[in-house]
């Protein structure tokens, strides 16, 4: 009993946390409508500024309340200022950008972030002191429970308190308010959005780094923590409702409680197999966002989000192929097809990994450009695709050639349980659903040790003797993947691709002249997921070994900034998109160590100058001479 | 001249709404835009408020070119604008939204106040802490109208104000805007509604594909009924 009561407490303390990170995201997401990917490394900003404010505040060494909690507020400030700095300098604009740039935009910031970490503070775990004064534990029900714990648990219901009386009582709460609801009326009645944005990201920035300040007692201040908490920080804010701090706190509730559950709970004994719920913390989350998402499509209290007016949309550039982009493909496959004759095996690799994931980004851009659902999550079929073909080689002794197949089988099934709830949702609610999935695929990999080598993976997943030539492996890629895009193609093309792009552009419509809008979406799930099987399966041959990463949220990230760095209202964007960043990642991780900043700068300057990607940028150049 | 519209150019995206289209409004004056569905009677107000991208021509105000402003400089300026949805915040109570919209004017008095809003309203004044979007249409909008009065406006723009309201609206409607007048401001209408449009104002637009049809007084117009049949008949 006493261990529960103290389980509950553990999850209101980590329930307060992640309030002010949610709370903050959702207040930037409400009035500026965007996905703000940088507003976990905030909190990972919040973190290490706190230390080394609070060691700097420490005269002599001598830690004392004021330069405890100095440090901390002095961090928040920080970070508070760094948020208005990335919304002035980034943000503002590609506020008429389509949704996804804004996300890449903000991705390009976490990796600029990351690295500044990285290189200020270096790699190891900082450990922050101890509150002064609240370092103790007190005894409840007779086991000891951290004094600072219970002050957290305090610091959730009172940030709340003050984020309502701020948009409730003062006259800039008002105007956000009302910008959140219709911002385009708002600057009809002469509100300056600009510095409502500005203040805004700075106050949720703040909210973020004061979360992440005030763990440095508790957890140390870690560079992957970026991560860990925006997945977080989004499950929340999206069980809660986008824009809705009350739902905020309601979700983070509820979050944390489960969270602590699992722990509580600990290893439970089911259909003959140990499974650890603590591991498994993240898939409970995920389950749990999946149930309130299917019977509460806007969160627990949001609902459906106006439309913006002035917000840029990806236009239907798709465009017929010309002669002269027919030359260009002929030219560019003929291209690759005599390249072994002169190339040396540095190039052959690095071509074949461009080639698999240029089907990988192909793959991805069909769902996102002719279906219109943003996924989060396509490492999952990647993934899933690359370790069927994997296991079907190495557990089942099935010979490579059908194992290469039984990849994008498997990644069908996936995409055919997971696709079913996906296309209930829309937007980025459907978003996070698919990033939902792909971290429950990712984490029973994970942990599932004895069948798929867990975080060791698989190794010795060779090809067949006649295609173990980097050529021979080469040749067999640039065949299946070619082959692959140019079905792909060809199924935009055809009366099931005009079908999807009408249930994107206008649901109603489409539905009303008899298209079933989300059978039509399930099937464009089965379809991408199949290629993106495919890839994966491909790419394990090609490695020889596979682990956990291909399923990972960095993989479906990186599949997204193929796409939109090419354009994604183009077909050969995402191609070009998939060169020009496994080319570039791999020029650049080779020679540069902070590449990741190199990488989010890039980035950065591609969104804000090309806010149509690489590909499409060129097209509407050549359509504004026309 | 309050407002100068001189020979713009505007639609959205590649698809042209306004060619060439001149207007022009005097302080104290109500001026009104006819013509059918689709003609551009909002966009021609939209575009004034840099909701559409002007793709040639100039807008001034009060002797100032404002067509490279953004909408809320255009506003603070002192030009009001009511769109033809309303637009009120519905998650805002009444008072809100009239708050929202306070904004006080430059270099003189403002005018406008919600004690004042609520004696020439009265049917606004019990409904203070109700939420917006629960109010009936005619209440929306005279909540719109107020809301952006509490911007202490001098020149107001009505995108098609009388469109689904209850005669006895129209009416108090029209009284309000006769008021508006008589304080010096300027306001440009986008109507369909003939009769209501022709009663109120003293100078009267057609404007049929984007471009200007006839250009006079609300009584030259009452009087061409070739017009009116031409342009305006359903």
């Amino acid at each position: 009993m006493s261990s529960f009561v103290l389980q509950f407490l553990n999850g209101l303390t980590s329930a307060s946390t992640l309030f002010m990170v949610a709370a903050g995201l959702s207040l930037i997401f409400g009035i500026t409508r965007v996905l703000n990917f940088a507003h976990g490394s905030m909190y990972m900003l919040g973190i290490y500024l706190a230390y080394s404010a609070i060691g700097a505040f420490s005269v002599g060494g001598v830690l004392t309340p004021v330069a405890f909690w100095g440090g901390i507020l002095c961090a928040a400030v920080l970070v508070g200022m760094v948020g208005a700095l990335v919304e002035l300098t980034v943000l503002r604009r590609v506020y008429r950008s389509p949704e996804l740039f804004q996300l890449l935009a903000t991705f390009g910031v976490v990796l600029l972030t990351k690295d500044l970490v990285l290189w200020f503070w270096g790699p190891e775990d900082l450990l922050g002191p101890r509150a002064p004064g609240l370092g103790g534990a007190v005894e409840i029900l007779g086991s000891p429970f951290p004094e600072y714990d219970l002050f957290l648990i305090v610091v959730g219901p009172l940030i709340l308190g003050l984020l309502w009386l701020l948009l409730h009582s003062t006259r800039w709460g008002l105007l956000i308010r009302a910008a959140t609801q219709d911002r385009e009326m708002a600057a009809a009645l002469g509100i300056n959005q600009k510095l409502l944005f500005t203040s805004t990201f700075a106050l949720g920035a703040f909210l973020a780094g004061l979360g992440g300040a005030l763990q440095i007692p508790r957890e140390p201040a870690q560079h992957f923590l970026d991560f860990t908490v925006i997945v977080d920080a989004f499950v929340v804010v999206v069980v809660g409702g986008m824009g809705s701090i009350p739902g905020a706190f309601l979700a983070a509730l509820l979050i944390g409680e489960v969270k602590a559950l699992c722990i509580g709970i600990g290893e439970i004994g089911a259909f003959g197999f140990g499974i650890s719920l603590p591991k498994l913390t993240l898939v409970v989350e995920s389950l749990v966002m999946a149930a309130v998402l299917i019977f509460r499509p806007w969160g627990l209290m949001g609902r459906a989000l106006a439309v913006l007016p002035d917000a840029g949309e990806a236009r239907p550039l798709l465009a017929r192929n010309t002669a002269a982009t027919r030359m260009a493909g002929v030219a560019i496959v003929a291209a690759l097809a005599i390249t072994p004759a002169f190339a040396n095996q540095y190039s052959l690799v690095l071509l074949v990994d461009i080639l698999i994931f240029a089907l990988f980004a192909a793959s991805l851009h069909f769902l996102m450009g002719p279906s219109g659902m943003a996924s989060f999550g396509h490492a999952a079929y990647f993934g899933l695709g690359a370790y069927a073909a994997a296991l079907a080689f190495k557990q089942a002794g099935l010979p490579m050639e059908i194992s290469i197949l039984v990849g994008p089988l498997v990644a069908v099934l996936a995409a055919l349980s997971f696709g079913w709830f996906c296309v209930r949702l829309s937007g980025v609610y459907l978003a996070m659903l698919t990033l939902a999935f792909a971290q429950i695929t990712w984490s029973v990999i994970y942990q599932w040790d004895g069948f798929t080598g867990g975080s060791n993976g698989l190794v010795g997943v060779w090809p067949a003797p006649w295609l173990s030539g980097r050529i021979s492996y080469f040749y067999l890629v640039l065949l299946l993947c070619g082959g692959a895009v140019l079905i792909l193609r060809r199924i935009i093309f055809s009366p099931f691709g005009y079908a999807l792009r009408a249930c994107r552009d206008s649901p109603m419509r489409a539905a009303a002249i008899g298209i079933n809008v989300s059978r039509f979406q399930w099937m464009a799930f089965l379809v991408a997921g199949g290629f993106a099987g495919l890839a994966g399966a491909l790419f394990a041959f090609s490695k020889g070994s596979i682990s956990p990463e291909v399923l990972a949220i960095g993989q479906s990230v990186d599949g997204l900034v193929m796409v939109l760095l090419g354009g994604v209202q183009t077909i050969s964007g995402p191609l070009v998109g998939a060169a020009v960043f496994t080319w570039l990642q791999e020029l650049v991780a080779r020679h540069i160590d902070y590449w990741r900043a190199l990488l989010g700068m890039i980035i950065i300057v591609i969104v804000v100058a090309f806010p149509h990607g690489i590909v499409g940028q060129l097209f509407s150049r050549n359509r504004a001479k026309e | 001249m309050m407002l100068s519209i001189r020979s713009i150019s505007a639609g959205y995206g590649p698809a042209r709404v306004l060619f060439d289209l001149n207007l022009e409004l005097r302080a104290g004056e109500i001026s009104v835009i006819l013509g059918r569905n689709g003609a551009g009677k909002s966009t021609t107000l939209k575009t004034v408020m840099a909701m559409v991208p002007l793709s040639g021509g100039q807008i001034w105000f009060s002797g100032k070119r404002i067509d490279q402003r953004s909408t809320w400089e255009i506003a603070r300026a002192g030009m009001g604008y009511v769109p033809e949805e309303r637009r009120i915040f519905p998650d805002l109570s009444v008072l809100e939204n009239l708050e929202a919209g306070r904004r006080l004017p430059h270099g003189r008095a403002p005018s406008w106040s919600v004690a004042r809003i609520f004696k020439l309203l009265p049917a606004l004044a019990p409904l203070g802490e109700r939420r917006a979007g629960t109010l009936s249409g005619g209440e929306q909008q005279m909540l719109a109208v107020a809301r952006t009065l509490m911007g202490n406006p001098s020149c107001l723009l009505l995108d098609e104000p009388s469109e689904g309201l209850a005669p006895a609206v129209v009416e108090l409607l029209a009284t309000l805007v006769r008021t508006l007048r008589g304080e010096g401001m300027a306001v440009l209408l986008a109507e369909q509604n003939v009769r209501f449009a022709l009663a109120v104002s003293d100078t009267a637009h057609i404007i049929e594909k984007g471009g200007l049809r006839f250009s006079g007084t609300a009584r030259q117009l009452q009087e061409r009924a070739d017009l009116r049949a031409e342009y305006l008949a359903l």
